[in-house]
Formats: structure tokens, C-alpha cells, sequence
């Protein structure tokens, strides 16, 4: 068999298993042995598919320059166990710390650097502060509002259904919830998400963070973060919105990317 | 591995020669499966550069779908795509794609002593499970979901035709009911030619295809239509089945309509079966879709198994 370059497993969180990559440091000329290992948190549903390649590439990259690096489905998403509508959003920040604590047992490192896109960076934030203790965090393009990011996929889901050249039965929601681009939103879910925002962290969620925007304005959420212990890093770059793109044009956001593995090789060597 | 359900198992699997490539196995978990097991191993194929979740997780859902009436389903991604590596020969795609089935085929019959195989898959997908269904004996079905087409080799003359009756279809059902579009026209920011083409086309197409269909068909179309009919042979000798699901207004099942013309009556004749679904996209997004794409597939399968 050709040779690896990740390990493909499911592991726990709950009772329910969460489908990971484990990206093993390289060894190849760029690779220099690191303190710190890094978890890649996957956005939900779309945004999922949408980013996967972006994630991939960014796992590769980072582990060629020799950090064990973890990516995973949130519960309910992607590879994961169970179907969508099951999921909350304690348990998605559960997600993110079981997954901690896997890296932490497969790379043997304590110090832990996490990485999330959109409400894979909300989530991320929200374990970090409620568990402590990490030494990174990367927020790109967080999730600051529930209701707006709802709101946000109900008129894409509108736009979406004017392209169909057949038109749909019925937009209506289901007997299984809300139908919003695919993905069940069932009433239960909606409520967790209009309560839902990022605007209030009670306390320093990392060491050092960067927040890393593509045209979204973040000022009061650095506000707040410089509030806290933490050393933020706040960059702006340009590039394709890959949560938003056809993920058939198979795009990738180089320089976001290209700002995270610097920030990362400059902050914890 | 678990999914939900004690009637599954799941578990990730990595195989491949020249590259690795990653899937995912979901299995009936034999101690609570009811009834004869079907012995009919499925694969699902990478819908473009989809990983191997599928659009929505269409791929996921069907995977477990089918596991529960007793199937072994993997999903995985083809080298360069998704969780996959890439190869370190230069064989392209055409070919690679077909070799890499072959692979999965080995694998899951290392792992669950099948012998015989169908394969599924949505845009590029089927296209792939069309062409690689040609090259491997152990294949006995076939389910090509919005196929771009039946070959990886698409006559210019075949896609300006189809492209002329998309157009036509746009501007009738997509753009003729949107505000936004009226606006442009008021403010003179559209090509009135286009337009007026496509709507020609809609209107008196009908009529000149009809005629064109009866006269000698173009030079690469007969090539290309020779080329599906050689495979629906090939498949008719084998015993092995097809079914065509298409979306309403799909392009491809357009493509299938000018490649094949008045033939497309006579797919049964080669064991294939041709099936439209109303009110769907190209990649079934909605969940309604969802549900009625699967329902139609398991009830295929089940009667092939």
C-alpha cells in the first residue's frame, strides 16, 4: 500500500463517535521538533464541505512543519456518528475538548494550539474559556451571532432555491424541522442558536490569539479580547470567502493560510 | 465503530497502490441483521471534487440507509480529493479513477468476502461508475445519479446543443421570475441577443430537433452515441442493470436525450432504467429530495439483490 501521509479513525466524545485525521509531524526539511500540537475544528453543515479542502491542505502544511496536527467532524457532521438534527451547541463545545484530549494522548503533548473557521472558531473559543489552559487559539471568520448566521443561511437557502430550474414542492419545514440548504434546523436547535453569540467571553481563552478576518468587522470582539491576558494578534487578509464558494471551483484561501502557519511557526516554535 | 444505530457499524479504512486512499466502511452489524443478506457489496463515487460525504452528506446518509436492508457500503475518496493522497504516477483520470474502483472492490472484499459489486454515483460520480462499470467483471450494477454524460469524451457539437437548451430553460424558469432580472432588462444591462436566442430556441427547438433527428446525426455525435451503446452492450451481455436517475430539467439527462435522441425508449432492452425525479436540483440538496433519491435507490437495489 502507498504510504501514509494521515491516520483516518473514529473516536469518543460522549457516547458517540467523532470521525478524526491524525496528521503525524513530518520529517521532511521544514520539520523541526515542536512543543505544541494543533487541533483543526471543522465548521458545520455547508461550510463543512465548503472548507474541507482548505482544512486538508492547512493539516498538510503544518504537520510538514513537524506539528502532530488533529482534524475532526463535529457530532452530527460530516463523517461523525448520528444525523444533524441530534446535535446542540453544548455539545459541539464538548466535541472540541474530547477531541483535546485525544491529541493530547496521541501526540504525547500538553500544550495545544486550536484552530477554528466560523462556528468551528465559535465553538473553540467557548471550550477554551470554559476549560483554560491552551496555548493558541486561531479564530478565522468566527461566528459572532446565532441569529445572524441563521439569518444568513435562510437568504443564501432563498437564493438557492430561485437557481432550481425545477421548482421545489415545498420550502416549508418538515416533519424533521426546519429545512435550511440541506441541513435539519429543528425549533429546539433554532432557539439554541438565536441565544447564541460570541460576544461575551468570560475570561482569556489562549495565551495568544489570532483573529483573522476576510472583510468581516471583528473591533468589538478584539475589544473584548484585549480586555483579557491574552496576546491577541488581529490580520486582515484577502482571498476567496471559502465558506460562502462552490466547493466544485476548489478554491483555497492561500493567504489565510499562509497567515496561520506563520502566526503559528512565530508564536509557539 | 457507531452511527447512530446499533443495526451499523462504521469504520475508516485506508488501501491503494499508488496512492492512499481513504473511505469510510459502513457495515449491518450481522447479530441484529433480519432476513438473507443481500451479497452485493456498494461504492459510492466522489461527486467532482466533493469528499467523500457527498453533497448535503447525501453519501452518508445513503450509505447508512442501505446498511440497514443488510448492505456493505464504502465511501471514499478518489487520489487528490478529500482525505485521500495523491498518486505519484501521471495516469489520468479516466484511467485512474477505473483503477482506484478496482481497489476499493479489493479491499472490501478482503474485508467482507464479497465477490460482487454495484456502484453509485452523483454528477462526475456516475460518469465514473458508468465507465468503470465497463472495465471490471465483478461490477453487476450500476446507479448514475445527474450523469454529465456517458463518456469522458463529450462532443462540442452534443454540448452546444444541450447548452442552447439549458439557456432556454434558465431564462423560462429561473430568470423570467426574478425581480432582480427585470431590473437589468429595464436598465439595459443584458445581452437582448442571448436572450432572444435561447427564447427562440425554447419556442421553435422542439420542432427543429425533431426534424434534425431524422435526418443523418453529426459526425462526433454518432461517436459518442456509439460509444454508450458499445457499453449498454457490453453490460446487456454481462447481466449488468442501470438505472438513470436524473433531476427535472438536469442538464444531463438534456445530454442523454441528444446523444441518444428517439433511442433513449429503448434502454430496457439493455437492462437500464430511466427514472426522472420533479422538484430536485443537480445535487439533490433539499432533504425532501433526499429522502426520495434514496427510496428510489434502495427499492433498485433490493430488487437487483
Amino acid at each position: 500500500m502507498a504510504q501514509q501521509e494521515l491516520e483516518p479513525f473514529f473516536f469518543r466524545s460522549g457516547q458517540e463517535q467523532l470521525f478524526g485525521c491524525y496528521h503525524a509531524p513530518g520529517r521532511g526539511p521544514k520539520s523541526a521538533a515542536r512543543k505544541t500540537a494543533v487541533l483543526l475544528v471543522h465548521p458545520m453543515d455547508q461550510e463543512n464541505i465548503r472548507s474541507h479542502r482548505a482544512y486538508r491542505r492547512l493539516a498538510t502544511q503544518l504537520s510538514g512543519l513537524g506539528y502532530p496536527v488533529l482534524r475532526f467532524d463535529l457530532y452530527a457532521c460530516g463523517d461523525s456518528e448520528d444525523e444533524c438534527e441530534l446535535g446542540s451547541i453544548h455539545r459541539w463545545v464538548e466535541d472540541v475538548a474530547a477531541a483535546l484530549k485525544e491529541l493530547q494522548r496521541r501526540s504525547g503533548l500538553s500544550s495545544i494550539c486550536i484552530i477554528g473557521m466560523r462556528l468551528g472558531a465559535t465553538f473553540a473559543a467557548t471550550a477554551a474559556v470554559e476549560h483554560g489552559g491552551l496555548r493558541g487559539l486561531v479564530l478565522w471568520e468566527p461566528v459572532l451571532s446565532g441569529a445572524l448566521f441563521i439569518e444568513d443561511l435562510r437568504s443564501a437557502h432563498d437564493k438557492m432555491i430561485r437557481t432550481f430550474l425545477s421548482k421545489p414542492r415545498s420550502t416549508t419545514p418538515d416533519e424533521a424541522g426546519l429545512d435550511i440548504m440541506g441541513f435539519p434546523f429543528p425549533d429546539r436547535l433554532l432557539a439554541e442558536f438565536k441565544e447564541m453569540g460570541l460576544g461575551q467571553l468570560e475570561g482569556s481563552p489562549a495565551e495568544d490569539v489570532l483573529l483573522l478576518d476576510q472583510g468581516t468587522d471583528y473591533s468589538a470582539l478584539a475589544g473584548g479580547l484585549e480586555a483579557t491576558e491574552t496576546r491577541l494578534t488581529h490580520k486582515s487578509v484577502a482571498g476567496p470567502r471559502i465558506w460562502e464558494e462552490d466547493p466544485s471551483a476548489g478554491l483555497i484561501p492561500q493567504e489565510a493560510l499562509k497567515a496561520i502557519e506563520s502566526w503559528v511557526a512565530e508564536t509557539m516554535p | 465503530m457507531g452511527c447512530g444505530d446499533n443495526a451499523l457499524k462504521e469504520q475508516a479504512v485506508t488501501f491503494g497502490a499508488a496512492a492512499p486512499l481513504v473511505g469510510i466502511l459502513t457495515s449491518p452489524v450481522a447479530s441484529v441483521s433480519t432476513g438473507k443478506a443481500p451479497e452485493i457489496g456498494v461504492l459510492l463515487l466522489n461527486a467532482g471534487l466533493l469528499h467523500r460525504i457527498g453533497p448535503s452528506r447525501l453519501y452518508v446518509k445513503l450509505a447508512r440507509f442501505l446498511a440497514r436492508d443488510g448492505f456493505h457500503v464504502l465511501r471514499f475518496d478518489f487520489s487528490g480529493i478529500g482525505d485521500s493522497g495523491r498518486r505519484r504516477d501521471t495516469l489520468p483520470f479516466e484511467k485512474s479513477s477505473n483503477q482506484e474502483v478496482s481497489e476499493a472492490m479489493d479491499h472490501m472484499a478482503e474485508q467482507t468476502g464479497l465477490k460482487r459489486f454495484l456502484l453509485i454515483g452523483l454528477c462526475s460520480g456516475a460518469l465514473v461508475s458508468f465507465c468503470a462499470a465497463g472495465q471490471d467483471p465483478r461490477v453487476v450494477g450500476v446507479v448514475c445519479i445527474n450523469a454529465p454524460g456517458f463518456s469522458h469524451i463529450i462532443p462540442d457539437s452534443v454540448v452546444a446543443q444541450v447548452s442552447k437548451r439549458q439557456a432556454s430553460r434558465y431564462y423560462l424558469q429561473v430568470a423570467l421570475s426574478n425581480p432582480a432580472s427585470w431590473l437589468k432588462i429595464l436598465r439595459r444591462r443584458v445581452d437582448y441577443l442571448s436572450i432572444g436566442r435561447a427564447l427562440w430556441n425554447a419556442t421553435f427547438g422542439r420542432l427543429q430537433r425533431s426534424k434534425s433527428s431524422a435526418s443523418t446525426a453529426a459526425p462526433d455525435s454518432v461517436a459518442a452515441t456509439h460509444g454508450m451503446q458499445t457499453q449498454l452492450e457490453n453490460f446487456k451481455q454481462r447481466g449488468v442493470r442501470s438505472l438513470l436517475l436524473f433531476s427535472e430539467g438536469d442538464w444531463g439527462l438534456d445530454y442523454l436525450h441528444c446523444e441518444l435522441g428517439k433511442s433513449v425508449k429503448q434502454l430496457e432492452q439493455f437492462g437500464a432504467q430511466l427514472e426522472v425525479v420533479t422538484s430536485a436540483d443537480h445535487i439533490f440538496t433539499l432533504r425532501q429530495n433526499q429522502r426520495e433519491l434514496m427510496n428510489r435507490i434502495r427499492t433498485w437495489c433490493l430488487g437487483l439483490s
